[in-house]
């Protein structure tokens, strides 16, 4: 009988050891870091899982931030992984093929995450029917094996008469530039922080960051006789790439953000001054809240 | 008569006197001849009083006892109104508007809930709930709070205890040809040995004024009607020969209130105020009063465009003040010193936002906060005492300190105004304090008067934090400024009364220099919010400004029955920075006749203006002089205990259109009018 308990309490103490190191092996498994995210596409080869995420749960034109989680062949979350991926338009145009890319970054590991790698694409057009569809293709090295794989995605247009997040134009230098609007996602009345990415269409196919520009903003409530609010700081470029300043909202509601695109030496490639009798600006975004 | 003059006030000395304290401070006081007369051996301080007419109290002097209290108010001669139509006149004391001055109700701070003044306090009383208003001038208005160009406490009208248990009422009706303004409502008032009660109600309905007569135009002022309901009632209770309790409530609501000088309306402005009141006389000796009272207020501003046709955009902006206060009360009397120390204070809370609806109905709605959900929470101490030097020198010193916070509670708010102030801070902190002193002597048939006072105010709530106000006399969008600093003010009185058995001679000068004067200013590169308007004002601060009050009645009795009465007054307001302060009073006079012979009662004005100093800065043209006669009679009936009283009369008999410099986006004022007043009591 005592031997019995005994053998009991030494059972329960080699279980528990044995539960917690199982536990510690498998500690992507067991923790969630995908949290207040929404899955937006699940790919598979080999058994290796490639999940997208994003906090919408959707993809949309203009800039996507998107969280990757690799899961491998044992159901484990990878931790250790590089990534690049290729987004790819493809537009049947009565019979001809015509494909292109779009701006998008590197993969990298999100910071302070175990499981998590992202990185953004600004789609530039939406997917259309069978005609007109985006392929996704994700190459991932994982213990010196690489791996690819590709699906379509579904690419959303958000524009609508009170809403653009992204925006092309053709300067006055002949360039295709492309501006898409990252920030602010939560307008709120007050001084925000404004965050765009600009882009432009190199001369082989890609879409290189636009670097040393300005973008003058102008944010203006068209229903409302035109008003701006004060609080604004012009765009330069921050250390991410990425075009940063301020944008003040004194009211909720629709506001048309105006802008002008400066070059390096300071002369506009595109955009105009609010005026009286110029109302809008050829760039701009909108958005209502 | 325009302007009765009271007694209000014995000799008061003083209890504590603080370290920082300097000098004293000072009651500038209108003259009571006939106080002098009947009193000659002691000078009593004087506030200015306007008796308001109620049927509590002699109706047969009134011209007309049932006007409204803004045209009670509008007798005396420190008080001008504004008018932004035909209801709610905001009063201007010695030439500034209302965030220069105290409003009180019995001593209780009570909040306007409207960003663009349509709803004074005074808006939210009727004469029913009242018996006086007691005016200050200067820092001698200070009892509840900072202030530069004096107090004006409205009282409450009170049966008070009385020996024989009695009930007393009255019923009234009048009515107005000119707005179709009918008048209904009833008084009922209790009195014994240990307890009274008084309950009043008051219902008026007004359409649309008619201004005097000028061709090729309607006279016709649209959006100038208004509806009024009004209920009040107080009550006391006797603890014992010493001590009383006393609660108050007034409830106050107007509906479809047209604003014909503003591009909105209201369509509800409601108060609740309330009170309870513990008095102790002669607590102990030498202290002959000791009254705490704690209130609390609440007002509901509701204004919109729904009624006006055309509009840029469609706007709701409603707005909300609600107040808790206290204030406690010590006076008494030592030797030659009549003291009395006020401690009060209170928290106010006023949040005020604007909802637009887009042309498009596909836009969403925008909304901004105007008034940023503000605190503000006073406390403060102010003394005085009244020293009688000898028979005819006597005087007065006051000072007091008080702290003012104010705090944004919203974080919508503060983001909003951290659009223009990137640093601003939820709170601010201010130190308030005044100081004042005046000498008053008193020989033979004269009384001079000198009183000096230094003193200083915080921004209102408007001045230090609304956002995108729009004042539609200079069509300028009004950014607050919560940097600014008091505003201070050094003032000088000087009055003089010259009195013989039949003739009265009362001349007054006042002075106000005032340091970093609040006034808004354009700011350029910063668009406008309202889609009219042309820029954008913030509040700025003059190194100085300057304003001069001056007055002069006279009063002559040649024979039995009959008084001649004619009074002047001028001020004149500037600025540093060649700023021409606005709506400033030009030369105004007034000649009067009257008639009194038992129950019968006849009297005959005549009032007029100069043309006035317009300040083009903000927005103001030039009025034309004009001329206004005015008739009235009255008729007393006795029948047994009950009375009858008939009252009628013309105003602008001749339908004279005329616009006044205080005449809100130069609306004209009101044409001919014929009232008819019946008052019934018993």
């Amino acid at each position: 009988m005592k031997y019995l308990k005994y053998s009991l309490l030494f059972l329960c103490i080699t279980a528990s050891i044995i539960s917690c190191k199982k536990s510690n092996d498998t500690i992507p498994n067991n923790i969630n870091e995908v949290e207040n995210l929404l899955l937006l596409k699940t790919f598979s080869d080999n058994g290796f899982k490639v999940e997208l995420f994003n906090k919408s749960g959707q993809l949309k034109v203009g800039y996507n931030q998107i969280y990757i989680r690799l899961t491998d062949q044992n159901g484990n979350y990878v931790q250790e992984a590089s990534l690049n991926w290729m987004p790819m338009m493809t537009m049947n145009m009565g019979g001809m093929i015509h494909e292109h890319s779009c701006p998008f970054s590197e993969i990298k590991k999100t910071q302070a995450k175990q499981t998590l790698f992202e990185g953004y694409i600004t789609f530039i057009m939406a997917s259309n029917g069978a005609d007109n569809f985006w392929n996704l293709k994700i190459n991932f090295t994982v213990n010196g094996q690489t791996f690819e794989v590709t699906d379509t995605v579904n690419v959303i247009s958000t524009d609508s008469e009170f809403n653009k997040a992204y925006t092309s134009i053709m300067g006055n230098d002949g360039t295709n530039y492309m501006l898409a609007l990252i920030e602010p996602t939560e307008p709120k009345i007050g001084t925000n922080d404004i965050v765009v990415g600009l882009f432009k269409m190199g001369d082989n196919n890609d879409f290189p960051i636009v670097n040393n520009y300005k973008i003058k903003i102008d944010p203006r409530m068209p229903g409302m006789g035109n008003h701006t609010a004060p609080g604004n700081v012009d765009m330069t470029q921050g250390d991410d790439g990425l075009y940063h300043g301020k944008v003040g909202f004194s009211m909720s509601g629709y506001w048309k953000i105006n802008m002008i695109l400066e070059n390096n030496v300071g002369t506009a490639v595109k955009g105009e001054t609010i005026t009286e009798l110029n109302p809008e600006s050829s760039v701009n975004f909108k958005l209502e809240f | 008569m325009i302007v009765n003059i009271q007694d209000m006030k014995q000799i008061l000395l003083i209890l504590f006197f603080f370290s920082y304290e300097i000098s004293l401070f000072a009651q500038q006081k209108k003259d009571s001849t006939a106080n002098i007369l009947s009193d000659s051996l002691t000078i009593h301080q004087l506030d200015e009083v306007i008796v308001i007419g109620n049927p509590s109290t002699n109706y047969l002097k009134e011209n007309k006892a049932l006007g409204s209290l803004d045209s009670y108010l509008e007798r005396s001669k420190s008080i001008n109104m504004i008018r932004r139509g035909a209801y709610a006149w905001e009063p201007m004391l010695n030439g500034m508007s209302t965030e220069r001055s105290i409003l009180t109700i019995d001593g209780m701070k009570i909040f306007h809930a409207c960003t663009d003044k349509m709803d004074p306090i005074t808006s939210y009383v009727e004469n029913t709930n009242l018996s006086l208003a007691k005016i200050k001038e200067g820092q001698s208005g200070s009892e509840y709070g900072g202030t530069i160009a004096g107090s004006i406490d409205l009282i409450r009208r009170k049966t008070g205890f009385k020996q024989e248990k009695k009930l007393t009422g009255s019923a009234f009706a009048g009515f107005e040809s000119n707005n179709k303004q009918q008048i209904y409502g009833a008084t009922l008032n209790y009195s014994s040995p240990q307890f009274f009660t008084d309950i009043d109600f008051t219902y008026r309905n007004a359409k649309n004024y008619q201004s005097g007569y000028k061709s090729n135009q309607s006279n016709t002022i649209l959006y100038s009607q208004f509806t009024k309901y009004n209920i009040s009632a107080i009550t006391g209770f006797k603890i014992n020969d010493k001590q009383v309790i006393e609660a108050s409530l007034i409830y106050d609501k107007a509906t479809d209130v047209g604003y014909p000088a503003l591009p909105m309306d209201v369509s509800l402005a409601r108060a609740l105020i309330t009170s309870l009141q513990y008095t102790y006389k002669n607590p102990l000796k030498n202290i002959s009063l000791w009254e705490t009272k704690i209130y609390y207020n609440t007002i509901t501003h509701v204004m919109d465009d729904s009624h006006r046709p055309i509009v840029p955009i469609r706007m709701d902006m409603p707005g909300w003040s609600k107040t808790h206060g206290f204030y406690s009360t010590l006076a008494g009397n030592y030797t030659i010193h009549s003291f009395k120390a006020t401690l009060s204070g209170y928290l106010n809370n006023s949040l005020a936002e604007m909802t637009m609806h887009p042309n498009n109905p596909n836009e969403k709605d925008m909304f901004m906060l105007t008034w940023p959900d503000i605190n503000t929470l006073y406390t403060g101490l102010n003394v005085e005492d009244n020293i009688s030097l000898n028979e005819h020198l006597q005087l007065l010193i006051q000072g007091g300190v008080g702290i003012h916070n104010n705090k944004i509670e919203s974080e919508l708010g503060l983001n909003s105004l951290r659009l223009f102030y990137p640093d601003l801070t939820p709170q601010k902190t201010r130190i308030l304090k005044n100081i004042s002193t005046q000498l008053s002597y008193h020989h033979n048939n004269f009384l001079y008067q000198l009183g000096i006072g230094y003193g200083d105010r915080a921004p209102s709530i408007s001045e230090g934090y609304g956002f995108y106000l729009l004042n539609v006399n200079d069509n300028f969008d009004y950014i607050g400024n919560p940097n600014l600093n008091n505003e201070q003010s050094i003032n000088v009185t000087f009055s003089s009364t010259y009195n013989i058995n039949k003739f009265t001679a009362i001349a007054k000068i006042n002075y106000f220099y005032m340091i970093d004067y609040i006034i808004g200013k354009p700011k350029n590169g910063i668009p406008p919010m309202n889609i009219t308007a042309n820029g954008i004002k913030i509040y700025e601060q003059l190194n100085s400004a300057s304003i001069i009050n001056t007055s002069v009645q006279f009063k002559y009795k040649p024979f039995d029955y009959w008084t001649f009465i004619t009074d002047m007054s001028y001020r004149y307001g500037q600025g540093a920075e060649n700023t021409i302060l606005p709506l400033i009073q030009p030369f105004n006079y007034r000649l009067e006749a009257k008639f009194e012979k038992k129950s019968f009662f006849i009297d005959a004005s005549l009032n007029g203006s100069s043309k006035n100093r317009n300040s083009i800065e903000f927005g103001e043209t030039q009025k034309s002089p004009y001329a206004i006669a005015n008739l009235a009679l009255s008729k007393k009936f006795n029948i047994n205990n009950q009375h009858l009283i008939v009252k009628t009369g013309v105003e602008n008999l001749f339908n004279t259109y005329y616009i006044t410099f205080d005449d809100w986006f130069g609306i004209p004022s009101m044409g001919r009018n014929i009232y008819v007043n019946l008052i019934y009591k018993f």
